[in-house]
């Protein structure tokens, strides 16, 4: 190259950086994309094999039903493949953090392998330590420090009080989902780790494998994982002997067992027989003595009793004697009166002879006081008559005396009568003293014997309740003896029915089930992997499209440079210039803007793309330390695609113009001539548009590299947005479809094996007894393989007890949304395990069980699905392809209760003792609805690129558009255009061209959304289109947002004009 | 006072470091009516007046008016309101649109006055009336700046400004063009200001000013207006 050209190159760029930034731009943005998209994948593989080599992730995984021994860790030492093995322990329990929170954990052992990465505080070395993951912590509310109690039903675990000492990650699970558990609402929720002598367990739950020399390849990479089926296979060869030696010392120690239980029980009931019947004897020898010392009592009590009643007969007779005493005391009385009485009548009597007496007396007194007075004065009287008088004197006398005497006598008579009688009564109050003396004699006896009695009682009291307390106590002991022996024998009854248990349990033992996996059967990983795999398919698709509007706009770009430029070419071809120099100058321009943009792109985008979309997938998965790898490959690739399409566009250009010959090119190229556009020759339409509008259309059709450019750059702004949220509305819709359309079940219940039919009946009666469920379909639950065409792929079976009911529970649709009937002529499989074996309705499939079985079955129809993969049947024809029919589980549908109400009822079913797991359809729901966090994200990325994709074609565009017509339009700004007036003259036709290429971009869109989902479908989905109203209004809405932007800048640019510059003599 | 006065009018470009005066304190006078020619050599600054006059471009000191409007007062959207309501503009290289006809150019300045004239009566005053729907490229050099006069006069204008109209155009076309701007000035009592370096043509000119380094050095008043077709050079 000359100096010249060099310095003439250089000079142009410096002139037109404008056009040299833009240039630079377009490569930037397709080289970056293109290499930062491809980029990331591998980036990402390059990350989860550094997290898996660092924390030194197993490669192949042991686990048995049964199982596994120190026997079968050393038989798997000795495989050639074997780097490293160890055998661990895990243990699904229930962690008590408050009243109502009973979160399921899922507990593991710290090893050398799958080692956890350490968040915060130490890793727990003592059997009461533990480690958590940060979701606990921000769930529970807990700390470092904290001590949670954890509650295992088969003491597993040694010491269930556990401090957390550490917050760590686990490499073992990168995603949210923590697995299925038989606890709880059947999904483990948190995983904790231990020291491993906290485990009590007799056999480990996993055996890991390191394979040798797994760790030098990328994990996932086809050389890992051939390497590591090699050593699957070659460890397949245990399989047999690890479930042999199990079942057999299994069966051996239970029937040990057994026999020991047995020895036991009736060692017991022997010891504790004999105790039982020596203290019935004890008892019974106490019953005897109360007898005893009852009777004695009663004896005493007997004689105590006769003494008191022969004194008593002894008072009762004193006091008769004494009633007797007073009764003839009384008649004595009596007596005594009427004595008295005329005793005192001949007293009276007597009285009243003693008046006469006296009365006579007096008279006789009289008399001879007369005669004595007669006498004494004898006068008168005569002798005789004195002597008369003497004598009659003396007889007188002598009768008074007689009557004296008389007196006397009689006086002596009331004297003895009232002798008498005074006799009488004191005869009287001696006997009625003699009675009162008796009396109180009797009194003091009665006292006397009531106080004895008093005694007695007492005593026979005291004695009486001695006896009953001692005949309590005993009856009590007799109680407590009745109980001891009930329990006893309930005891024994226990124990005897354990034996039976025992004994049937060892018939059931089933043969042991070895699970061979590796890494890809860890969900989170295999999720990653076909993340991975998603990102790698957009890396193909995304950077075209940049590549694509690269092309085109650098073509328009330098197309015009060229063009502005063709005097100059004219002169160097006229001075003698070969093509290949003239054209130098613009390729390397070209080439400069091209490798500059890309370099910076690469080094912009190796960084910054991996990082956006790892920091979008990081929300899903905890894996730490992402590689970014500066991806020398794809940054070159990328970068010779931009140089080829840039500067073949730009040779493109070049050559165009230089086949004309140097005199034509130093004339002014003739500005594009005027045409009537086809619509003029429709008067109805033409007539009727504005002068400006006829203008416009004009301009469109007279530009048509432009006009096609604009509608392809707002065509491609459009489509990106579109497609971002339709992308994430079908993403979105798939949970609806699938959970809300197909599946209308809310919980699938896994009964426990080797259930009988009637338990599994009673089973079944007993779940769907609920007022919160609607109905629940029994069905059978399996999972085969389908082989057709050469491919294989797994898919689960479910074939319904009653096949009417399943109707109620799952909705088959075809493909022309018919609804399906299963019959009995062949299997149903869902639609996209079809499209993926290619196999239509009417081909034979091959279906190979769990026990690699094969059999034949003809595809009857074929029905709509979304999530995961799934075959149906009759169970006649289940029977007839695999034989023996058995429920295993239930599709339960409940009513339309709240989330609370159903994690309630999961957990009733959950207590249901033949209820081996219960998965809630909303917890798929909400892991799929995570992703569309996810989605989110995406649309911005989306919306970011299209942005910029717009505003470089935009910007571009109307450079050249004004640039273009730079002289047109200085022309009607003299003749007086207003700017706006100016304005509208350039963008109407944008602002039409912006029209009709949003209308195309939502075609546009459409056709990326299906054309994305198909590549980047993740095997087990089926995406299905979801047109929503408002994606198509918002996409145009935020694609003319960018538009108006550009033209806000156009506006400033052609206010800018300057008149005079433009309208000087062409050059 | 005259039609249209400029005053002492300055006017600077900076050309990095360097000053260059384009007009120096320049002063002329036009009368309405008037068909002005001016020349001077190139660069001598007479298009700088142009376009100041035009208001296409500011002065930088002095004073412009037309017709009593102080132009060098006038910004912004007034200075294009001016551009639109009295000025025509007829440019060397014709300006016209490519993807519009002949009538259709000149609709693209009638439809932005108020008081323009009717296209077709312009055309026909042009003389091409029968062309009036073809598109420029389909016209002759004089045809096109015909249609360019057409574009300016349509708009009815205090002002027609010609900056060398016939510079593209050979001899006998051009002589075709000055007589349609003679007449348009006779006729319509138009006030037209050609620019040309031609000092061949000044005879048809009722005033004449010569511009030499940025300055009008004469403005000469020509009683003895010959008619372009008497002309010759």
């Amino acid at each position: 190259m000359k100096k010249a050209l060099l310095k003439d190159s250089i000079k142009e760029i410096r002139n037109t950086y404008k056009r040299f930034l833009s240039i630079m731009l377009m490569a930037m943005l397709g080289v970056g994309f293109f290499a930062g998209i491809r980029a990331t994948s591998p980036d990402m593989n390059k990350t989860i094999d550094n997290y898996y080599d660092e924390n030194n992730l197993y490669d192949v995984e042991f686990i048995s039903t049964l199982g596994l021994t120190d026997d079968d860790l050393e038989l798997i030492r000795e495989n050639e493949y074997v780097d490293e093995v160890v055998g661990t322990y895990s243990k699904d329990v229930v962690a008590k953090v408050k009243e109502n929170e009973e979160p399921v954990i899922k507990l593991m052992a710290i090893e050398n392998i799958n080692q956890v990465v350490l968040v915060a505080g130490e890793l727990p070395k003592n059997s009461n330590e533990c480690a958590v993951e940060q979701s606990f912590i921000n769930a529970t509310g807990k700390a470092i420090g904290d001590n949670i109690t954890i509650e295992d039903k088969d003491n597993n675990v040694l010491n269930d009080t556990l401090k957390i000492t550490a917050i760590v990650n686990s490499p073992m699970y990168i995603s949210r989902d923590r697995g299925t558990s038989n606890l709880g609402a059947g999904k483990v929720n948190y995983y904790i780790y231990m020291d491993k002598s906290n485990f009590d367990m007799d056999v480990y739950t996993q055996i890991y494998i390191k394979v040798k020399d797994a760790d030098k390849y990328i994990t996932g990479s086809n050389d890992y994982i051939e390497l590591i089926h090699k050593a699957k296979d070659s460890l397949k060869q245990y399989e047999e002997e690890i479930n042999t030696r199990r079942y057999d010392s299994l069966r051996s120690d239970a029937t040990d067992e057994i026999e020991k239980a047995e020895l036991e029980l009736n060692n017991n009931r022997q010891d504790n027989g004999v105790k039982l019947d020596n203290a019935q004897t004890e008892i019974d020898n106490n019953k005897v003595k109360i007898e005893n010392a009852k009777i004695e009592l009663e004896n005493m009590k007997a004689s105590t009793y006769s003494t008191f009643a022969e004194y008593e007969n002894q008072l009762s007779d004193g006091k008769f004697q004494i009633e007797q005493a007073e009764i003839k005391l009384e008649q004595a009385k009596i007596d005594a009166d009427t004595n008295i009485k005329s005793l005192n009548v001949a007293i009276e009597s007597i009285r009243s002879n003693i008046e006469m007496v006296d009365a006579g007396l007096a008279v006789a007194n009289q008399k001879h006081d007369e005669i004595f007075y007669t006498l004494e004065n004898p006068g008168d009287l005569s002798q005789s008559d004195i002597e008369y008088l003497l004598g009659l004197k003396i007889e007188i006398e002598s009768e008074i005396e007689n009557l004296e005497k008389n007196k006397i006598e009689l006086n002596e008579k009331i004297y003895n009568l009232e002798q008498t009688i005074n006799q009488i009564n004191e005869n009287i109050i001696n006997a009625s003293n003699a009675i009162i003396d008796q009396k109180i004699v009797l009194t003091q006896k009665e006292v006397e014997l009531s106080q004895q009695k008093t005694n007695a009682y007492n005593l026979i009291a005291n004695a009486e309740d001695e006896i009953s307390s001692n005949e309590s106590s005993l009856n009590q002991a007799q109680e407590e003896l009745d109980q001891n022996r009930v329990e006893f024998e309930e005891k024994i009854k226990e124990a005897e029915g354990k034996i039976i248990d025992a004994k049937d349990k060892l018939n059931d033992i089933e043969a042991p089930k070895l699970y061979i996996l590796e890494r890809e059967d860890n969900s989170g990983y295999s999720g990653f992997i076909q993340d991975v795999q998603s990102v790698e398919n957009i890396g193909k698709v995304f950077p075209v499209v940049f590549f694509v509007i690269a092309t085109l706009i650098s073509l328009t770009s330098m197309t015009r440079m060229v063009e502005e430029q063709r005097q100059q070419i004219g002169t160097m071809k006229a001075l003698g210039y070969t093509k290949t120099q003239i054209s130098m100058k613009y390729v390397l321009y070209a080439s400069l803007a091209t490798i500059f943009g890309g370099i910076i792109g690469m080094i912009i985008c190796f960084y910054i793309l991996p990082k956006i979309i790892w920091m979008m997938y990081s929300m899903m998965y905890v894996i730490p330390n992402f590689v970014i790898e500066f991806n020398m490959k794809f940054g070159f690739i990328g970068l010779v695609v931009a140089i080829i399409c840039i500067v073949g566009a730009t040779i493109y250009a070049c050559l165009k113009e230089l086949i004309e010959n140097p005199a034509t090119l130093m004339r002014p190229k003739a500005p594009k001539i005027g045409k009537r556009v086809l619509l003029e020759k429709i008067p109805f339409i033409w007539k009727h548009l504005n002068f400006t509008s006829k203008v416009t259309v004009r301009n469109m059709f007279r530009y048509k590299k432009r006009f096609l450019m604009t509608i392809i750059g707002i065509f491609g702004c459009t489509s990106l947005i579109l497609f971002g949220f339709l992308l994430k509305d079908s993403v979105a819709s798939i949970v609806e479809r699938q959970y809300g359309k197909i599946f209308n079940y809310n919980f699938i219940v896994t009964l426990k094996s080797s259930l009988s039919h009637e338990e599994i009946d009673s089973a079944s009666r007993e779940i769907v007894n609920n007022d919160n469920i609607k109905e629940g379909v029994k069905v059978s639950l399996s999972s085969a393989s389908i082989l057709a065409n050469d491919n294989v792929e797994d898919v689960q079976i479910i074939v319904p007890e009653e096949l009417d009911q399943i109707y109620s529970v799952i909705n088959f649709i075809d493909t022309k949304n018919n609804d399906v009937k299963i019959q009995n002529s062949g299997v149903v499989i869902t639609d996209k395990v079809a499209s993926l074996l290619k196999v239509k309705i009417g081909d034979k499939i091959i279906i190979r069980d769990t026990s690699d079985k094969e059999v034949e079955a003809t595809v009857q129809n074929i029905v709509k699905n979304y999530v995961s993969h799934y075959m149906y049947m009759t169970k006649d024809t289940y029977e007839m392809l695999f034989g023996d029919y058995n429920v295993n589980g239930m599709l339960i549908n409940t009513y339309d209760i709240e989330d609370n109400l159903k994690d309630d009822l999961a957990r009733e079913i959950m207590n249901n003792s033949k209820v081996s797991s219960v998965s809630n359809i909303d917890s798929m729901k909400e892991t799929i609805d995570d992703m569309m966090g996810l989605m989110k994200y995406v649309v911005w990325v989306l919306i970011v690129s299209a942005g910029l994709l717009a505003f470089v074609v935009l910007y571009n565009l109307a450079t050249v558009n004004i640039s273009e017509r730079i002289r047109e339009l200085a022309t009607i700004k003299v003749l007086g255009f207003y700017d706006d007036e100016v304005y509208k003259y350039v963008s109407k036709e944008t602002s039409i061209l912006t029209v009709i290429g949003i209308m195309l971009g939502m075609i546009g869109g459409i056709i990326l959304n299906i054309f994305i989902l198909k590549t980047c479908e993740i095997n087990i989905l089926r995406f299905e289109q979801e047109l929503e109203p408002y994606a198509f209004i918002v996409s145009a809405l935020i694609t003319i947002g960018f538009t108006i932007i550009i033209n806000i800048a156009t506006y400033f640019t052609l206010k800018k004009i300057n008149m005079i510059e433009s309208l000087k003599s062409v050059e | 006072m005259a039609y249209i006065e400029f005053k002492d009018v300055v006017k600077k470009y900076k050309m990095g470091e360097m000053e260059i005066n384009a007009l120096n304190n320049t002063s002329f006078e036009i009368e309405k009516g008037e068909l002005v020619v001016i020349v001077g050599a190139s660069g001598a600054g007479k298009t700088t007046a142009l376009n100041i006059l035009g208001g296409m471009d500011s002065a930088t000191s002095g004073k412009v008016l037309v017709a009593g409007k102080e132009i060098t007062k006038l910004r912004g959207k007034e200075l294009i309101k001016y551009r639109r309501d009295d000025i025509g503009f007829v440019f060397q290289f014709y300006n016209l649109v490519q993807n519009l006809t002949a009538i259709e150019n000149v609709e693209l300045a009638t439809q932005i006055c108020d008081d323009s004239l009717e296209p077709y009566d312009v055309m026909n005053k042009v003389g091409l009336k029968d062309r009036v729907n073809n598109f420029p490229s389909q016209l002759s050099g004089g045809e096109q700046q015909r249609v360019a006069i057409a574009r300016a006069i349509a708009k009815n204008p205090k002002l027609l400004l010609c900056d060398e109209p016939t510079g593209a155009l050979d001899y006998n076309t051009g002589k075709q063009i000055l007589k349609l701007l003679q007449d348009t000035s006779r006729k319509e009592n138009m006030t037209v200001v050609i620019i040309t370096h031609n000092q061949a043509i000044t005879p048809m000119a009722d005033k004449i000013i010569q511009f030499k380094n940025g300055k009008a050095i004469e403005v000469r008043k020509n009683d003895n207006v010959i008619p372009i077709e008497e002309i010759e050079w």
